[in-house]
């Protein structure tokens, strides 16, 4: 009989709390009362009676039971502690009082919404204007039809090492014919092309097209028609297709334009169509005009053409790309001379229109959302720091009956408010910021022109503004509605209800904001080593006071190369006249520009390597000044000369590390070679080697040196030259005698492409000096809220400490023991914080792999350096609480106990 | 309110409409209302701690039975918290008794059970 009593006893627990506080007694009762009935009837196996009763009962009940308590439990959650089923309108005037109470609070504390505002504001404007930049360069399309579909294809040697080459026209005709992922696909150079006979001389960007490039971008002629395939032969008609901005601007729109001609590059050229609005590939082109090329001159090794193509619908380029591979296989089968080694490479448009910055973009976003990440920290940290001294109000207000929902909605509605006027503010921010940004970013950036603040960016900054309110207010929002009425409201006046979860969750915010600084601080550490680096580079030539511009001259006129020779010597015998011009020269492909010409290079005095695997060379044409205005020096033998003419003896000028590579134990003056160029020139030698000049890094300022050789303008002459002019240290002024220069000798000859050669070296070294400024910035700007957030909290744990820190004074501690207990405190989350940046800062740097020159990226000596100054930083941020800890006069701290 | 306390129609469970039967004609606490469903049934329903104290609960929170305001002056224990039943509870017993003797009534018609009151 006891036993099925106790039984019950023990059951009871089963039973949900919501039914067995209130009840439980009452239910003991009814069992106990139970089995003493079944007792008193006397009949025998009574007690097993009520005990299969009473689990009988529980059996049946307690499903019921706690299907009732969830249901319970859940329609309280729906509405905490209000009337059941609030309206509309007193949900939205709740808001309203919210916000009203959020907005007073912040107007109470204008120190602490400052200092949030603008942690904030700096976070937000920062990624918007980032965002700005990744949407407008990565994120929008390009603006064609299925630009999915759109592919560039290069010819590619894996021997030399060449991804992105150039492409010759039967290599070109057969990808045509002969891919079926290939839907179109066009050849093209893209070319300054001058247009005379419309007023002043004027170079529009232009292309030679071999046929169908409107086809591939699926578009039709505005007017007329595009460049047909019998129009790109040798002698063929002189076409040309404008583009429709050019229509509009040069001849007003005019309707009747097909039919009219255009002088181009002195020729006159029949305009056959209008290319539609907007329409301006490659690179801005409004002129293009058909390639006529002498396939008997330029075959197979002939690589001149950039070739674009569309996919056939449902093609992939992956599909692309294994039929590309059968059909090089095939080719260099068929033609082993000219074909050998060689791959096609299909690369999807948009990879190769934004492949080169998207890294470096995504770093900058990555960095600028750890900034935003470390503002979250610090505003969150304010907010706790709030939470202590505001723990009394809120204990009166849930003592006065505000539910915890309340309660937290009420704090989140200060975070919403805090994080809508700082998001606000960084909008404004990020509208200033952007134009300063656009300045520095370097001038390779594509796609510039569409950053703009637009839809995309504001949905990101609004994301932004939602996701950091609930971030840095959820937390301490939560964990301040804990906090029990009674203890607050008992300790209030003391201000302190720290308690071991909020120091957690304070110093988890601290080690978050010293790993994220430390990792920014690296990735800042390592783009300045490579930017020293870059900046040390010897480039073997002198960038300093070098005017440079480029000269073509319109080949209709210059037919003769003996008229281009006369004119470049006339010019640069002119320009010398010029007071303040020290030397001047001209080149074929300059150092660091895009232009250059390369020859097959075969030795006399070495046995001849097989058809096709001649060493290729870039040869540069320069007329006799050249090595002087530049100030490349002469090691052996001489520089050219104006005896070194058309018809005389041939002579070349070397580099040294050619020499190194092939004369190394010889003189290499003296020493004859071949070159053999596909088109255009004649080059038969044999070329004599008269001189020596030191290395200089002549294609980019990243790549070594490579063996180089050059060749006098008045040997092999041609109509595109660069111009290089020294001038005096200081002297600008210049231009405009070297303009009447031009005048004199041939109006219809543009000067264009004017630049100092400094500027071009800088330009090679933008991508780095942007992404490493930016990155210092906002490494700096995550280092300095890391400090004040330490600082913060170390000022907090001593004003906690006073007390104690007061009665160690009296009982006769020393200043550098209180220093010492302090720091030992503060630097705790530190050194955590250090030790999981470092492991981030590793693993992180590889993406910054592709943006470094000359550093590896898990960088011993800089990681330790970056260590050292973040922990200096953030050391006195907590020393100065610190020290004046140790300053506290005892009895002070004993009486404020 | 609930559905079932409105009265939706449903018919209730036997142990919710015992519990109102045994209020209908005084306020009583837990035990005495099992031991009024019990006398009344016969012995044939006993109603345990669980499924009594579930039912009572839920009436409370459905509101159609409430604490007592105080103790009936007959009360054996004033200790003991004693229920009584609320006009909607009242009511929802009547539409219960009401759905009950129709249905005896359509089995009387059917001649499954006899007359059993007087005639």
């Amino acid at each position: 009989m006891l036993s099925a009593s106790r039984l019950f006893r023990l059951m009871l627990r089963l039973y949900p709390a919501s039914l067995r506080e209130p009840f439980g007694c009452e239910m003991l009762e009814l069992a106990e009362d139970r089995v003493l009935r079944d007792r008193r009837t006397g009949k025998p196996g009574a007690a097993l009676r009520s005990t299969w009763f009473l689990l009988n009962d529980a059996a049946r009940s307690l499903p019921a039971a706690y299907s009732s308590s969830v249901r319970e439990s859940l329609s309280r959650r729906r509405n905490p502690n209000e009337p059941p089923r609030m309206s509309l309108w007193e949900r939205i005037r709740l808001l309203l009082n919210d916000l009203r109470y959020a907005l007073r609070n912040l107007r109470l504390a204008p120190g602490f919404a400052l200092a949030a505002i603008l942690t904030l504001a700096l976070g937000v404007g920062a990624n918007t204007a980032i965002f700005s930049v990744v949407n407008g360069v990565l994120l929008r399309p390009l603006p064609y039809h299925d630009p999915d579909e759109l592919v560039m294809i290069y010819a590619a040697s894996s021997g030399r090492g060449t991804t992105r080459s150039s492409m010759s026209q039967p290599d070109l005709r057969d990808i045509q014919a002969e891919l079926p992922s290939i839907e179109a696909a066009a050849g093209y150079q893209a070319y300054g092309l001058t247009v005379t006979g419309l007023g002043e001389a004027e170079v529009v960007a232009g292309a030679t097209v071999t046929d169908g490039l409107l086809r591939v971008f699926q578009e039709a002629p505005f007017l007329g028609r595009d460049i047909l395939t019998e129009e790109n032969i040798p002698d063929g008609p002189r076409v040309v297709v404008i583009g429709h901005a050019f229509w509009q601007e040069r001849f007003g729109g005019d309707p009747g334009v097909v039919g009219k001609t255009l002088e181009v590059e002195g020729a006159a050229h029949e305009i056959v169509g209008v290319a539609p609005p907007g329409f301006d590939f490659p690179s801005g082109a409004q002129l293009w005009i058909p390639l006529r090329l002498n396939t008997e001159d330029c075959g197979r090794d002939c690589h001149l053409l950039r070739v674009v193509a569309r996919l056939a619908p449902g093609a992939t380029p992956g599909a692309a790309r294994s039929e590309a591979a059968v059909l090089a296989r095939r080719l260099e089968q068929a033609f082993p001379a000219e074909n050998y080694d060689q791959q096609f490479n299909v690369i999807s448009l948009e990879e190769v229109v934004v492949g080169d910055v998207r890294t470096g973009l995504l770093v900058l976003l990555g960095a600028v959302g750890m900034v935003l990440l470390i503002a979250c920290a610090n505003v969150a940290n304010l907010l706790l720091a709030r939470a202590s001294s505001r723990s009394g109000e809120m204990a009166m207000r849930s003592a006065l009956g505000a539910s915890r929902g309340r309660i937290v909605q009420q704090l989140l509605m200060e975070a919403a408010v805090l994080a809508t006027l700082g998001g606000a503010m960084g909008l404004l921010l990020a509208g200033f910021g952007l134009g300063a940004l656009l300045r520095l970013a370097p001038a390779g950036l594509p796609r510039v022109e569409n950053v703009v603040i637009d839809a995309n960016v504001l949905a990101f900054s609004l994301l932004a503004v939602v996701v950091i309110a609930l971030l840095f207010g959820l937390a301490p929002a939560l964990r301040l509605s804990r906090v029990s009425a009674s203890a607050a409201l008992s300790q209030s006046t003391r201000g302190g209800t720290g308690g071991a979860a909020r120091d957690l969750s304070r110093s988890t915010l601290l080690v978050a904001e010293v790993a994220l600084s430390l990792m920014l601080l690296f990735g800042a550490g390592l783009l300045l080593r490579s930017f020293s680096q870059l900046t040390a580079i010897d480039l073997g030539f002198d960038k300093e006071d070098v005017l440079t511009f480029r000269l073509s001259l319109p080949e209709a006129q210059y037919e003769d190369p003996d008229q281009v020779v006369q004119f470049f010597s006339s010019f640069e015998q002119g320009v010398l006249g010029i007071p303040g011009v020290e030397s001047i020269g001209s080149v074929f492909g300059s150092p660091l520009g895009s232009a250059r010409a390369s020859a097959g290079v075969e030795f006399l005095d070495r046995e001849p390597p097989p058809p096709g695997q001649e060493e290729e060379m870039v040869i540069r044409v320069t007329t006799p000044g050249y090595h002087e205005a530049l100030r490349i020096p002469l090691l052996r033998g001489r520089l050219f000369e104006s005896a070194d003419r058309n018809g005389v003896a041939r002579a070349i000028v070397v580099s040294q590390s050619l020499v190194d590579r092939y004369y190394p134990d010889q003189d290499p003056i003296g020493k004859q070679i071949e070159l053999s160029i596909s088109f255009g020139y004649d080059v038969a030698g044999p070329w004599t080697v008269v001189g020596v000049v030191g290395d200089i890094r002549s294609n980019s300022l990243t790549s070594d040196p490579v063996p180089e050789i050059y060749v006098p303008h008045a040997q092999m002459a041609g109509g595109y030259m660069e111009v290089v002019v020294r001038t005096a240290p200081g002297v600008t002024d210049v231009l405009e005698s070297i303009r009447r220069e031009i005048q004199a000798l041939d109006p219809n000859v543009p000067l264009r492409g004017i630049r100092m050669l400094e500027a071009t070296v800088d330009r090679a070294i933008g991508p780095t000096r942007f992404y490493l400024m930016l990155l210092a910035i906002f490494a700096a700007v995550a280092v300095a809220l890391a400090a004040v957030g330490l600082y913060g909290v170390a000022a907090y744990l001593v004003s906690r400490r006073t007390r104690e820190i007061g009665v160690r004074i009296a009982l006769g501690a020393q200043r550098a023991d209180v220093v010492r207990l302090v720091l030992l405190q503060g630097i705790r989350p530190v050194l955590t914080g250090v030790t999981v940046g470092l492991g981030g800062a590793y693993a992180g740097s590889r993406l910054l792999q592709s943006l470094l020159y000359n550093v590896k990226p898990g960088d011993l000596s800089t990681a330790l350096v970056v260590t050292a100054l973040l922990l200096t930083v953030v050391g006195a941020a907590i020393a100065l609480p610190a020290r004046r800890a140790s300053r506290i006069p005892p009895v002070e701290a004993l009486r404020e106990g | 309110m609930t559905k079932a306390a409105a009265g939706g129609g449903k018919p209730l469970t036997s142990s919710v409409f015992y519990i109102l039967l045994a209020l209908a004609d005084a306020d009583r606490h837990g035990l005495g209302i099992a031991a009024d469903v019990e006398e009344r049934t016969g012995g044939d329903v006993k109603l345990g701690p669980g499924t009594l104290y579930n039912a009572i609960k839920n009436m409370l929170a459905d509101g159609l039975i409430e604490m007592a305001r105080r103790s009936a002056p007959e009360a054996d224990d004033p200790r003991r918290r004693y229920y009584s039943i609320t006009g909607p509870g009242r009511r929802l017993l009547k539409q219960e008794a009401a759905r009950l003797d129709r249905v005896l009534a359509a089995a009387r018609d059917k001649r499954i059970v006899g007359e059993s009151r007087p005639v």
